[in-house]
């Protein structure tokens, strides 16, 4: 590269650089306080009622979420992610990015139960968990992601040749439980095993049968602040508002089980 | 001096672009390493998601190219209103969000779409591997009906009045004069759909389900693997990268030139 | 001998054509840009379709509306040589020469047809090259000994030199008269030039707007222009006693300035 090219080279990166600063400095721009809340997809509706609750009682505080996957959220976060505050649906998360100090020790605050759900077409000969292994076609989440862990840990304490069984039927390892869900209302899949909160959110048209308590495998959700938070003490507040009465009201009417069982 | 500014100029915009497509890649090679990605040939994931893959995206391919071909020649010749909206529907999958192509595969071809209404429950072609073929094609066939229009598009329509006044068939008009002068186009669409294919993703994942052996293909196994091992999944996905430059590199060298008719 | 006899009407934009005609010998078609010659010949070779009418060749019937007869091009069995030769950039010369030699001709014989009409077109150095690799007069050749070769019951020429300098015009011009000659077939040759009407030492036939308003040798359209067209043509065919394009559409530039040079000098 001759000189007066790399010349060149460098006013043009000192340009986009300054433009990309520009234009940075202007999203930067913050109301007041702005409180970042990374969170795992279920808790979507849960953690958008809370918002009004919260920014009333911190004025000047403006909350904005990230719902995705939570392995998704741990990766954004490795990659230097600027999140206050991280929720996820598995607190086997926490473990690397503590280890990396990256957040501060999490604390759990809910656990969401399995049920089985029945396509529209099944839901009435299909009514037992016991009865799992005659649906022609069931849908489960991958062992790669939780819903999909626990899954397997609840077939396995059905005893005999249960998860085998349901096993045979499997046509396909979901990578969220949206997936899974999705699947069995299209009437794709008789059934399908999904966090009990996912079918309360999914209405009426799909059966819902429980697992039984000696089959029950209970996900704990996690909550941590990020330990460079840009705004500590708002993340410290909404972990409050997680954990107190009001947040745990929320949380049951949509389903979740409290952090203790 | 405005040569030179003009030179300047489209050499710095090829160069961002350029940096824009192959940076990423770059930066996912150098992070992944050849340890890992030597490593990671005898993960459980990768031999059933490759074998399937290739298979998949190879019969998609043929799939696309004995259909696609015919189909993109009459519309060449084609006239008139009609023709023309279906050329245009027949972009639409490319735009379509890929899970949402799922569903519509689903409705389409799964238990509740034409399988279904016709008596045949058991029919539905969800969570096979021709589900999967099924995506797939979906997805990338466009690609290549659209390339091989336009290289049909290009012949002289007095050349091939000409091959038929010397008295060839229609067949022969195609094997003989348009097929040879567009082959090399043919190929540069085929290659394109075959890439498209073996990247295939979100109208798998939705149609044919994520099944070791049966329908998880690469992309996949590479999602699948990000959910629990993200190292795993780099790996996985500059093996494909580099499995995906071999084979286009290969077919570019068998493809004759792209000369068109002159 | 085998008369080509048409009678057609067709709308195309804004273009209406109305023709009827008949020759059993090559006869030169002039007019004005947009006159429906092209048009005419497209018809007569079956990749337009009239709206109504008849055509015949030799008392077979190729098209007739009110019968629904429309005998597909492939089977007309019609030389076509279009304005920019159309030669299959594939195939070479032999290759292109041969395309249309029946298939039951094989072997030996096949190859005799093929080496013949390389010989008559003066081809034979020729016949392992590409078209791409090919002057303009020697594409005009190949496409002329292709047609030729396929033995056709009547040869339509659409601007046949147009696409030709003018040096390699004067070469081809008595080739063509002579070979259209020998062949012993009607033919249609749509031209813009005089004196490749000349040339062909047939009748010429003049379309206007869709519409034949005269017909005639040389000599008599000359003597007696019947159109506006027609005596501007002659008139300015006489001026220059060179040989000379009239009408010309500008499609190349370089052929432009090509002609330009040419008319200055």
């Amino acid at each position: 590269m001759n000189p007066r090219r790399s010349r060149l080279c460098v006013r043009v990166f000192a340009l986009v650089a300054a433009l990309l600063g520009l234009g940075a400095s202007a999203f930067a721009e913050p109301p007041a306080t702005r409180l970042t809340v990374f969170a795992a997809a279920s808790l979507q509706e849960v953690f958008r009622g809370l918002e009004p609750t919260f920014e009333a009682a911190h004025p000047g505080v403006d909350v904005v979420f990230s719902f995705a996957g939570s392995q998704e959220l741990r990766m954004q976060l490795e990659h230097g992610a600027p999140a206050d505050v991280f929720a996820s649906a598995d607190e086997a998360l926490f473990a690397p990015l503590q280890a990396a100090n990256l957040v501060q020790p999490p604390v759990t605050f809910a656990t969401n139960g399995l049920v089985l759900v029945v396509s529209a077409d099944r839901k009435a000969t299909l009514t037992r968990f016991e009865d799992l292994p005659t649906a022609t076609r069931v849908v489960l989440g991958a062992p790669e992601v939780p819903v999909g862990r626990y899954t397997a840990q609840s077939l396995d304490r059905m005893g005999g040749d249960f998860r085998a069984r349901v096993e045979a039927r499997v046509v396909s390892r979901e990578l969220n439980v949206r997936q899974v869900l999705a699947k069995v209302k299209l009437g794709e899949a008789d059934a399908g095993i999904v966090y009990a909160t996912d079918a309360r959110a999914a209405g009426g048209a799909l059966g819902v049968v429980p697992v039984p308590d000696a089959a029950q495998v209970r996900a704990r959700y996690g909550v941590a602040v990020r330990v460079h938070a840009t705004a500590p003490e708002a993340a410290q507040d909404w972990v409050a508002l997680l954990t107190g009465p009001a947040g745990q009201k929320a949380l049951s009417a949509a389903g979740f089980g409290a952090p203790a069982p | 001096m405005i040569r030179r500014a003009w030179d300047a100029m489209t050499r710095l915009a090829g160069a961002v672009l350029v940096m824009l497509l192959l940076g990423p890649l770059v930066a996912l090679v150098v992070a992944t390493g050849p340890e890992s990605l030597w490593a990671v040939r005898s993960h459980p994931l990768v031999g059933p998601a490759l074998a399937l893959s290739l298979q998949t995206s190879l019969v998609s391919l043929a799939l696309t190219v004995v259909l696609g071909t015919p189909l993109a020649w009459s519309l060449s010749r084609a006239r008139g209103r009609w023709a023309g909206l279906l050329e245009t529907a027949l972009q639409l999958p490319v735009v379509m969000p890929p899970a949402v192509a799922g569903v519509a595969l689903l409705l389409a071809f799964g238990r509740r779409g034409l399988p279904g209404r016709l008596g045949f429950e058991d029919a539905s072609l969800a969570f096979t591997t021709a589900a999967v073929v099924l995506a797939q094609t979906f997805v990338s066939a466009p690609l290549y009906v659209q390339s091989a229009l336009a290289a049909f598009r290009r012949l002289e329509p007095d050349m091939l009045a000409v091959a038929r006044s010397l008295g060839a068939s229609p067949a022969r008009v195609f094997f003989g004069v348009a097929l040879p002068l567009s082959a090399g186009a043919l190929s540069a669409g085929a290659a394109l759909c075959w890439a498209r294919a073996l990247g295939e993703f979100g109208a798998t994942l939705m149609f044919a389900g994520n099944l070791g052996g049966v329908t998880q293909t690469l992309p996949l196994a590479i999602y699948t693997a990000l959910e629990s091992d993200p190292a795993v999944a780099q790996a996985l996905s500059v093996g494909l990268m580099v499995f995906a430059f071999g084979l286009l590199l290969l077919l570019r060298r068998l493809a004759p030139s792209g000369r068109a008719a002159a | 001998m085998r008369t080509l006899e048409i009678s057609l009407a067709l709308r195309r934009g804004a273009l209406s054509l109305d023709v009827a005609l008949s020759t059993a010998a090559p006869l030169a078609l002039i007019g004005p840009n947009g006159a429906g010659k092209s048009t005419l010949l497209r018809c007569v070779l079956g990749v337009l379709r009239p709206d109504a009418g008849r055509i015949a060749l030799g008392g077979r019937v190729l098209f007739d509306a009110a019968a629904g007869i429309d005998v597909p091009t492939e089977a007309r069995r019609l030389g076509f040589v279009p304005q920019d030769h159309g030669l299959f950039p594939h195939l070479t010369v032999a290759g292109n020469v041969a395309f249309g030699v029946p298939a039951a001709l094989r072997g030996a014989e096949r190859r005799a047809r093929v080496s013949h009409w390389l010989e008559r077109l003066g081809l034979v150095a020729l016949a392992d090259r590409r078209p791409a690799a090919l002057s303009g007069g020697e594409r005009q050749r190949v496409a002329l000994a292709r047609a030729l070769a396929a033995e056709p019951a009547a040869l339509l020429l659409d601007e046949p030199m147009a696409s030709l300098d003018v040096p390699a015009r004067r070469a081809t011009r008595s080739l063509l008269a002579e070979v259209l000659r020998d062949s012993g077939v009607p033919a249609l040759v749509v031209t813009h030039d005089f004196a490749d009407v000349r040339a062909l030492g047939g009748e010429v036939a003049v379309l206007e707007a869709g519409r034949l308003v005269q017909r005639g040798t040389p000599a008599a359209l000359a003597a007696a222009p019947g159109a506006d067209f027609v005596a501007a043509v002659v008139a300015e065919a006489a001026e220059a006693s060179e040989p000379h394009a009239l009408h010309r559409e500008p499609e190349d530039p370089e052929q432009h300035r090509r002609d330009a040079d040419a008319r200055r000098r």
